[in-house]
């Protein structure tokens, strides 16, 4: 049979506990190195495994005083008391003698009865009369005697048999200058008539009669080890202690080279609060890093724009299918309801953009023929495309310049597992002097090869309402197949121009939430936001490189 | 983007490629800007998703095949009928003063010869169906009709009418639900069924806009539903009450049918014309011959009072460009003859003129408003990944923008201190910014969250109809979600956030904010202070007590970097457990306190919550002072 390993507590108390003596665990705390609780479990443990075993002793006993005893205090005092008392001025008629007030007729009468049966009274010719001189009347005082202290001792009570007596214990020196303080013929009164006091307490009494007095008895558990408590001991001895930890207090005195350290019992993982990057931040970072690293300068912006930057400047007409009520998130006026609208458009850009939907611009466009509606392209909407900041930056972009945004976007659409309600779009432009056609494709193979270590690529003919010519790039991805990595083209002269720009400017945007959701393992997209922290826990090895 | 439905088969024999696998067709329909759904495609039928709304004419499968045919033979296709100018004209269409206002223009054109047939038939209401749908509106600028033109008797007067005007009440077709054996029930607005006897009776205008499904459908496309817009023939009898429904003794138009009339009305004549040149170029690749009709009008038209259709559109289709421009917006220098080569290849024609390429695109189609984009069309014919990548040469340094820079060095700070990140949506309700935190619908704006919150104005689903103007609800949310994951909950977000403000020209401020938010089974102001204070610690700002403020900034100056809490009240937190974050230059840089119990109820959080949230753009303000 293999032998249970003992807890650490129980091992200390083993070693501490005497061979051959009862012990009580309060003797051992130090010896043990053990907190009360800590020990008396450890005992208990003991016991269980046969290892020790378990007397109880009485400790202590003490007197105290009932309720009802001291119900009869209160009242004048116990019913023998009373009757004496009232005895005390000579003979009374027995009915006289027994009518006291605020006593049950029948508790004075059985009183009564017990003193005349005792001797205490004597009656004669229907008088009664107190024998004071007699024993049975020394006991009532004594008994008296007793009572009143008992009240004032309260719930101390007073140790059981007063000191002197045999089979007391020693009584504590508080025990003994208490006794001190009685007069000696009381202390002695309450030695001699032990017995008859006690015969107030409800053992000697019985169920009719409520008891004045009762005693409490400590009782003190002790262990003593069994022998193969011993045995176990014996083998102890032979090792060295067993702690759990290494203490500082040990590298300070050495005392770890006298111990031995517990094995680890090796279980689940216990809980650890943690910082960390949500997933897709994380995932996003990592884009953002590569695009830096690329030498890509990041464009930021408003989260409400115009129609104007929003469509206007892409050069989308104002009365294209794509931009009806329901396809784009208009902002309300709270103060005039309806569709709140921009005090202006930014950088005098209004009527050169007018111009070219008109016809009459810069670019030498033949425009879309149609009116273009001043006040309505200051209708403000939540951004519905990243290339707004594009569109924004065509005036301060550098030349040569790159910049991308990762700008957060929003559609008129159901939510649901693939449409977020709003997400986030990469995207950008480059401008150089020879910027062309073929320095987008060797844009995009990069991006494919960057963001998803993909070697192979595929252009297909594409179409945005501001870039021309426009291009899908389809990447094969490790796990994916064939995929559209994103969307590019060359921006139309009707877009540029208007700003004073004249060499072509490369624009770009990236699709990367269905990327995003393989390296995360995640199948709903709004999973990609943190609605709850046990999916914000989602591991990163989707983001480690391969 | 329109997404249409064929036969493989009628692809095949009009493009006249004999049989094609499917993945042949996802690569060929690529010179159409199409996409083939593959899962949604089988060996019979085709489904394709078109990108280009500027290129209507590749919305069906004959524009589709056209361009496959043409790219193969290397020919642009010739349709003498654009061309002939003096032809001999089919018909007339008299225009009424009365249509003016509502729906001024009306284009038709017969087509002959061509035996109607199933796939033919069926491709022709596609069309139609997609061009009034995506390029008319849903048939507001442009709607068409087609007719037995064996039975109308030319000329067709176009004119509006009283609504209720009964000498022009006419049989509209049923709708097919109406037509079919099953003859499931047909129901007007009031939901009362409509017995078949009526199908067999004329409707007056105003009953077929009040109670024919089709006329409630595109209800919103009529002008004025008291005028209705009517096409009659020379015998008044009724063609159709455009842009709703046809008649159905001239308006029906069935397999066996030899001789078509078709018409397109709409507000834009542009596109009017365009949509019937379409359709012509359609008929005829099927077999038809075409002939035009002319159109009379009473008042001037963008293009005359006499118009012929189809158009040839000749003002717009023309472009001129050098070798060099496509040599700069390519990266390649092709001749001038390969260049006309390719675009006449694209079913452009094209020609050198002197040092010019002058290009000329196909009269159904309007979309060269620029060089550019013929010069797309020649990059496509050429093939795109024939073209040589090569990677920008010029060096340029990269960079985030300030604000970012910053938001990221605050989110490090926050994971430092042992906070995990979350992320939440923009888009919320109102109910979560504001009910749920103890806020009325119109708080005092303070530093932290406007008044009126920036709502959308065409709400789709209450859960999205404002943007979040303030970070805490967010985690609020979050922790509400989260009641199954181990406590302690410690977690923050780095955030946009947009605030309504009347007096910007966007009316509203996009602003980073930082939240952090605690929450645990005992958890308390201190543990929320404690964080704070590291958070500002690490970025730099040191804590002074309230009241030794104005000493600190006489010893360190206005832009010292300290910080302060100074005890206010908030409807979101306990009383006597909140305080305002102090800066320099910002009273109100944040809030930090015990969430109230009543905020937890409403968010049915289970555990108290501590939290603070800052406005980062005053922070990197002080910060980035010198």
């Amino acid at each position: 049979m293999i032998e249970a390993p003992l807890s650490p507590n129980e091992e200390a108390l083993l070693r501490a506990a005497p061979e051959d003596a009862e012990f009580e665990v309060h003797e051992l705390l130090a010896a043990a190195g053990l907190r009360a609780a800590q020990a008396q479990s450890a005992a208990e443990a003991l016991a269980a495994r046969g290892l020790a075993e378990r007397t109880e002793r009485v400790a202590s006993r003490t007197l105290h005083i009932t309720e009802f005893g001291r119900e009869l205090l209160r009242g004048g005092g116990t019913p023998e008391e009373r009757i004496g008392r009232k005895l005390e001025g000579g003979p009374l008629p027995v009915q006289e003698a027994q009518a006291i007030e605020g006593l049950d007729k029948r508790i004075v009468g059985s009183a009564f009865g017990r003193l005349k049966k005792s001797g205490a009274l004597r009656v004669a010719g229907g008088r009664v009369e107190l024998a004071p001189e007699s024993p049975a009347w020394r006991v009532q005082r004594a008994r008296t005697l007793c009572l009143r202290l008992l009240e004032r001792r309260g719930e101390d009570g007073l140790p059981w048999p007063p000191p002197g007596v045999e089979g007391a214990e020693e009584p504590s020196p508080a025990v003994s200058q208490f006794y001190a303080t009685l007069e000696a013929e009381a202390v002695e009164a309450l030695r001699e008539h032990r017995e008859e006091i006690e015969a107030d307490l409800p053992a000697k009494r019985g169920k009719k009669q409520p008891s004045l007095l009762e005693l409490r008895e400590e009782l003190r558990r002790s262990y003593r080890l069994t022998p193969a408590g011993r045995e176990r001991k014996e083998r102890l001895g032979a090792s060295r202690p067993q702690v759990a930890q290494l203490t500082s207090d040990m590298l300070k005195d050495g005392s770890w080279r006298e111990v031995e350290f517990r094995r680890f019992n090796i279980a689940a993982p216990p809980h650890v609060p943690v910082g960390r990057r949500n997933p897709y931040r994380a995932y996003l970072d990592l884009v953002k890093t590569k695009l830096l690293s690329m030498g890509f300068e990041e464009m930021t912006g408003s989260l409400v724009q115009q129609e104007f930057w929003n469509m206007d400047a892409l050069f989308l007409p104002q009365f294209h299918p794509a931009r009806e009520i329901h396809d784009v998130y208009f902002v309300e006026d709270p103060e005039r309801g309806g569709i709140a609208s921009a005090e202006r458009i930014e950088d005098d850009a209004l009527e050169p953009v007018a111009l070219e939907h008109e016809g009459k611009g810069r670019s030498g466009s033949r425009g879309w023929s149609y009116a273009f509606d001043r006040e309505r392209t200051r209708r403000l909407v939540l951004r519905s495309q990243g290339t707004v900041l594009s569109a924004r930056w065509l005036r301060k972009a550098k030349v040569p310049g790159k910049y991308f945004a990762m700008a957060r976007c929003f559609r008129y659409d159901t939510v649901d597992a693939t449409h977020a309600p709003d997400f986030f779009q990469v995207e950008g432009i480059v401008t150089s002097e020879q910027t062309s056609f073929r320095h987008l494709l060797g844009l995009l193979r990069v991006f494919a090869h960057e963001l998803a270590r993909s070697e192979e690529v595929k252009f297909v003919p594409g179409y945005f309402p501001f870039t021309e010519p426009s291009v899908e790039v389809h990447m094969k991805h490790p796990d994916l197949g064939w995929v559209e990595l994103g969307g590019a083209g060359i921006f139309r002269p009707e877009v540029t121009a208007p700003h004073g720009i004249e060499t072509p400017v490369i624009a770009w945007g990236l699709g990367l939430d269905r990327m995003a959701m393989v390296a995360l393992g995640i199948k709903d997209i709004r999973h990609l936001f943190t609605n709850n922290l046990p999916h914000g826990l989602r591991d990163l090895r989707g983001l480690v490189a391969r | 983007m329109p997404k249409i439905t064929f036969p493989k088969a009628d692809l095949e024999s009009l493009a006249g490629t004999g049989p094609l696998s499917l993945e042949d067709v996802d690569a060929l329909v690529q010179l159409a800007k199409g996409e083939l759904h593959l899962r949604q495609s089988t060996e019979e039928e085709l489904r394709v998703e078109l990108q280009d709304t500027n290129r209507p004419d590749t919305w069906c499968v004959e524009g589709i095949a056209r361009l496959l045919r043409t790219h193969r033979s290397g020919e642009a296709p010739g349709y003498s009928f654009f061309a002939a100018v003096d032809a001999q004209t089919a018909g007339e269409i008299v225009v009424d003063p009365s249509v003016e206002g509502l729906r001024p223009y009306v284009a038709g054109f017969l087509a002959r010869g061509y035996t109607v047939d199933g796939p033919g038939l069926e491709a022709f209401i596609s069309a139609q169906e997609v061009l009034c749908r995506n390029f008319g509106r849903k048939r507001k600028s442009v709607a068409i009709g087609i007719y037995d033109a064996s039975r109308l008797r030319f000329p067709v007067r176009y004119l509006a009418v009283p609504a209720d005007d009964r000498r022009y009440a006419f049989v509209p077709l049923a709708p097919a639900q109406a037509q079919s054996e099953e003859g499931g029930a047909v129901k007007d607005a009031q939901g009362r069924e409509i017995p078949a006897s009526r199908w067999e009776e004329p409707w007056t205008p105003a009953q077929i806009l009040a109670d024919h499904p089709t006329g409630r459908e595109y209800a919103a496309a009529v002008a004025d539903p008291s005028r209705a817009t009517l096409l009659v023939d020379a015998r008044d009898e009724v063609l159709s009450f455009p842009p709703l429904i046809n008649s159905r003794g001239l308006g029906r138009v069935t397999e066996g049918m030899s001789e078509l009339f078709v018409e397109v009305t709409g507000t834009v004549l542009d596109h009017v014309l365009l949509a019937a040149n379409i359709l012509a170029a359609n008929l005829a690749d099927r077999g038809a011959r075409i002939e035009p009709v002319v159109t009379r009008y009473p008042y001037d038209t963008p293009r005359g009072r006499v118009l012929r259709c189809p158009h040839p559109l000749e003002d717009k289709r023309t472009v001129r460009f050098r070798p060099a421009d496509v040599e700069r917006l390519l990266g390649i220098a092709p001749s001038p003859e390969e260049i006309c080569a390719r675009l006449g290849a694209f079913g452009v024609e094209a020609r050198a003129e002197g040092e010019e390429v002058v290009a000329t695109a196909p009269p159904y189609r309007a979309d060269y408003l620029h060089a550019v984009d013929a010069i797309e069309d020649y990059a496509i014919s050429a093939g795109l990944n024939g073209f040589e990548p090569v990677l920008p040469e010029a060096f340029t340094v990269g960079g985030l923008a300030a604000e970012t820079a910053f938001a990221d060095l605050v989110r490090d700070v926050a994971i430092g201190c042992g906070l995990e990140e979350a992320i939440g949506n923009l888009l919320t309700c109102e109910e979560s910014v504001r009910g749920r935190m103890g806020l009325g619908a119109l708080p005092e704006p303070n530093a932290l969250h406007g008044g009126p919150p920036v709502r959308i104005a065409n709400v789709m689903n209450q859960n999205y109809s404002v943007l979040r103007d303030w970070l805490l609800p967010t985690l609020l949310e979050v922790e509400s979600n989260s009641s199954g994951a181990l406590f302690p909950h410690r977690f923050f977000e780095v955030g946009e956030v947009c605030r309504w403000d009347g007096e910007e020209n966007l009316k509203s401020r996009t602003e980073w904010g930082l939240v952090c938010a605690f929450a645990d089974h005992e958890v308390g102001f201190s543990d929320a202070q404690a964080y704070l204070h590291q958070v500002l610690r690490l970025l730099g700002l040191d804590y002074v007590a309230a009241g030794e403020r104005d000493a600190a900034l006489a010893a360190q100056g206005a832009s010292a970097r300290i910080y302060s809490l100074l005890p206010g009240g908030h409807p979101s937190f306990l009383p006597g457990r909140a305080a305002w974050i102090w800066v320099p230059g910002s009273e109100r840089c944040g809030l930090i306190g015990e969430i109230h119990p009543e905020v937890l109820e409403r968010w049915k959080a289970r555990a108290p919550v501590a939290a603070f949230e800052l406005r980062l753009e005053p922070l990197r303000a002080l910060l980035g002072r010198a």
